[in-house]
């Protein structure tokens, strides 16, 4: 009698049988055979795409409400490579009033060195001069502690205000660069 | 009596693999539009929820001059991520409709299709949409299309083809190993066992620098090793399933081959040294579930009929005791333990659609999540029960938000009203007319002094006063009779009079600029004054309609967001007991396999009493 044939076949079946399956680097597509759970998906398609259409309306709404555009301000900020200063934290004074203090986490700052721009800061300001600082938080080169300001004017007119927050990599200096921009 | 063979087995190991492909191409290095990057940065994040929104609204919102052509083409990308495959197909399929589509953009929607297809299990779809990928492409999308393509053609059981589509392909470096992965199972499949090993080899003798990597080569290697063993070599078999990492995720089942081809070489000493590792570790996998047969069965090999009997009987009651925690796992999860635990872990919002979940619990509903997760549908079915759950969350604080846009309308509201009966009455004032009016004889005093040269005009309080004064006295001495203290007089007024000229003319120039400075000041104070009157007056006639269309706004949103909330609720519900079925069917058939095991080892339990009572003599000369 062979080892083969001693050996209770059922036991390889089930091993092997789950042997791929488990781990498989990403899920391997199966068709929905069951109606249920198709039509189950639909309804789940169906019912995020409302959801998602809803938000879109509530935002724009909650923008019109809170942040009318003749006095609405927006302060984004991003990061252009980022080799020489690795974020922390960034807070934000308009007019000497802290308005935002934001502690990045290592997913958000990943989503900045990608090309991602953070919307920071939306809030309302009258008509005229105001300034703008940013104080930026974080590590430079050589790992040492880094604390940098830039400041900026905006003259604040009817319609709604993009500000930028930029930190760029300077390569002649070897060090950070930040720097303000208003967008049209 | 039945010869084993692994043919069967091959055919399951041998599926292709492929990376978790990110929803689009790569963004540009910078965006041109900051509210594209605001949509860019969710999507970094792996946040398709809040991604989708940002650019429906910046579409909406007309914020996207730059990337117009590309944001279709990401919102398809981002709609298939999160699950959305009716949309994104829907999308795609306008993008190669549309005639100004260019190349790149078709090309990608062709391989996006194939993906909703193959996503669906539509394989003949699938390989026509991903025919169409032709012509210049970028390196990522080529080898994305590639890979896809291969493992289509592998499922149709087309390995020729694959075979001739990979070995064709230079694919860019981080691709590499994926691609000569599949090629070695093509090869494999297609009966070129050297040509597939060697390719397999190479992935499984690389240095793996990220996890990915490294389970891919652990992966590699467990093919490689279990095929050898269906082509009875157990010295390559075992070599090949020693380069599995212990401690990896395919470390039971590696340890279980080697001991196979221990077995397979009829060394039943060396086959325990892996086998009884595997019996010390977490009895819900199967692989340690079989090492509790496996390692009594090498005993009986060895004539040690004795421990064999131990062992055996242990493992009977091991299994026994499985069997009891799957059925206490089964009922836990029909009285709604698996969804209370998934409602109280924090499945954070947009993970990702293709994220696996793992749940860091010791609950009886959760004993069996890695056996669980190994099912396709169950995963899926997982995905769309943490989705409905963010959804329920995202609206219920929509809920309390827009109940405080609400208060906030009204109390804006009822403001309003209080300061209506001021702001009109500062309205109706003719003050500023007033003031306007004075204004513009001011401007026309001053163009006549500029005009006439009349530094009189410029004169100060004092000056004017003085100046009149001496006028006085001049008209004055005029009407006295001329004699000499009369004369000295005139002379003296006349004196005083030239002072005060040649102040006036002094002081003319930095006067007239003074006055032009105060002038325009006024004008502009003036100005902003008619402005904030006239934004009052839209204030005012604007307000009431505003308010009224913010009342309707709230309320219709606050209808739809309970209509949602209801829908939502119910469909969780729906979701939560096709979860629990899946779950316990899946339960069920672990059951199913333990019975069998319980029944096979019993039955060798029996035949090793025979065995034992015919060869008493040989195990105790081995002991």
């Amino acid at each position: 009698m062979s080892l083969k044939c001693q050996f209770p076949v059922p036991f390889r079946f089930w091993i092997v049988l789950l042997m791929f399956c488990n781990t498989t680097i990403s899920a391997e597509p199966v068709a929905q055979t069951d109606s249920t759970t198709a039509s189950l998906d639909e309804e789940i398609q169906s019912l995020k795409q409302d959801v998602l259409a809803l938000n879109r309306e509530l935002f724009i709404l909650e923008e019109e409400l809170l942040f009318p555009s003749n006095t609405q301000v927006a302060v984004f900020l991003s990061l252009d490579i980022g080799e020489f200063f690795s974020l922390d934290s960034v807070q934000l004074k308009i007019d000497d009033k802290v308005v935002s203090n934001y502690l990045y986490t290592q997913r958000e700052v990943h989503a900045l060195h990608q090309g991602g721009v953070q919307r920071l800061y939306m809030g309302n300001l009258k008509a005229g001069e105001h300034e703008l600082v940013a104080i930026f938080t974080g590590q430079g080169p050589n790992g040492r502690e880094y604390r940098r300001g830039a400041s900026h004017v905006i003259t604040k007119t009817l319609g709604a205000r993009y500000v930028e927050l930029k930190i760029v990599d300077n390569d002649s200096s070897e060090q950070p660069d930040f720097s303000i921009r208003e967008w049209e | 009596m039945p010869v084993f063979s692994y043919s069967w087995l091959l055919l399951l190991c041998l599926i292709g693999i492929t990376r978790t492909l990110s929803a689009a191409e790569p963004p540009p290095s910078s965006v041109k539009d900051l509210q594209y990057g605001e949509v860019l940065y969710h999507y970094f994040q792996q946040d398709y929820f809040n991604s989708i929104v940002r650019l429906q609204i910046a579409r909406q919102q007309q914020q996207l001059p730059n990337h117009a052509a590309e944001a279709e083409l990401l919102l398809g990308g981002l709609d298939l991520s999160y699950g959305l495959r009716n949309e994104a197909n829907r999308i795609f399929q306008r993008l190669l409709s549309d005639e100004n589509s260019d190349v790149s953009t078709r090309n990608r929607a062709w391989f996006y299709l194939a993906k909703i297809s193959w996503q669906r299990g539509d394989i003949d779809a699938a390989l026509q949409a991903i025919e169409h990928v032709q012509g210049n492409m970028t390196a990522s999308t080529r080898t994305a299309a590639v890979n896809l393509h291969s493992l289509l053609l592998l499922q149709q059981g087309d390995n020729k083809a694959a075979i001739r589509l990979l070995q064709d392909t230079r694919s860019g470096t981080s691709w590499t190993p994926f691609l000569n992965y599949n090629l070695g199972i093509a090869l494999i499949r297609d009966q070129q066992q050297q040509q597939g090993a060697k390719q397999l080899d190479r992935v499984g003798d690389s240095h793996g620098h990220n996890e990915e990597l490294r389970l891919l080569r652990d992966k590699a290697n467990l093919a490689l090793g279990y095929s050898y063993l269906q082509n009875n070599n157990a010295e390559m078999a075992r070599k090949t399933l020693e380069r599995v990492r212990l401690e990896g995720p395919l470390s039971n089942r590696a340890l279980l081959g080697t001991g196979w081809a221990d077995t397979e070489s009829e060394d039943y000493a060396a086959a325990l040294v892996p086998w009884l590792e595997l019996s010390s570790r977490d009895s819900t996998d199967p692989a340690v579930q079989e090492s509790l047969l496996a390692i009594p069965y090498a005993m009986t090999k060895m004539n040690l009929h004795g421990r064999a009997v131990q062992h055996y009987n242990e493992g009977i009651r091991q299994l026994i005791e499985e069997r009891q925690k799957l059925d206490q796992s089964i009922s836990a999860i029909r009285q709604g333990g698996l969804l209370d635990l998934l409602q109280q872990h924090d499945l954070g919002a947009g993970n990702g659609w293709m994220q696996q979940l793992h749940l860091d619990s010791e609950a009886p509903a959760l004993r069996y999540q890695l056996a669980l997760m190994s099912s396709h549908d169950f995963q899926e079915a997982v995905k769309n029960y943490r989705d409905l759950l963010v959804l329920q969350e995202n609206l219920s604080a929509w809920k309390s938000d827009i109940a405080a846009y609400d208060d906030m309308l009204a109390s804006r509201q009822a403001r309003f009203e209080k300061y209506r009966p001021a702001a009109q009455e500062a309205l109706q004032d003719t003050h500023l007319q007033q003031l306007q009016q004075r204004h513009a004889a001011l401007a026309e005093h001053l163009a006549h002094i500029e005009i006439s040269g009349d530094a009189t005009g410029l004169a100060n309080p004092e000056e004017s006063r003085q100046w009149q004064q001496l006028t006085t006295i001049g008209e004055r001495l005029a009407q006295l009779p001329n004699n000499r203290d009369i004369a000295v007089l005139h002379d003296k007024q006349q004196w005083l009079r030239g002072i005060l000229i040649w102040q006036f003319q002094d002081n003319y120039k930095p006067r007239l600029w003074q006055a032009r400075k105060q002038l325009a000041e006024l004008d502009r104070l003036l100005a902003g004054s008619q402005e904030g009157i006239d934004n009052l007056q839209e204030a005012d006639l604007a307000a009431p309609s505003g308010f009224g269309i913010f009342n309707q706004r709230i309320a219709t949103n606050r209808a739809h967001i309970e209509k949602l909330s209801t829908q939502t609720g119910e469909t969780l519900l729906k979701q939560g007991k096709q979860l629990e079925y899946l779950a316990t069917k899946e339960l069920e058939q672990q059951q199913q396999r333990v019975d069998a095991y319980i029944i096979q080892a019993r039955f060798a339990l029996a035949q090793t009493y025979d065995n034992a009572l015919q060869q008493p003599a040989v195990e105790g000369n081995a002991q």
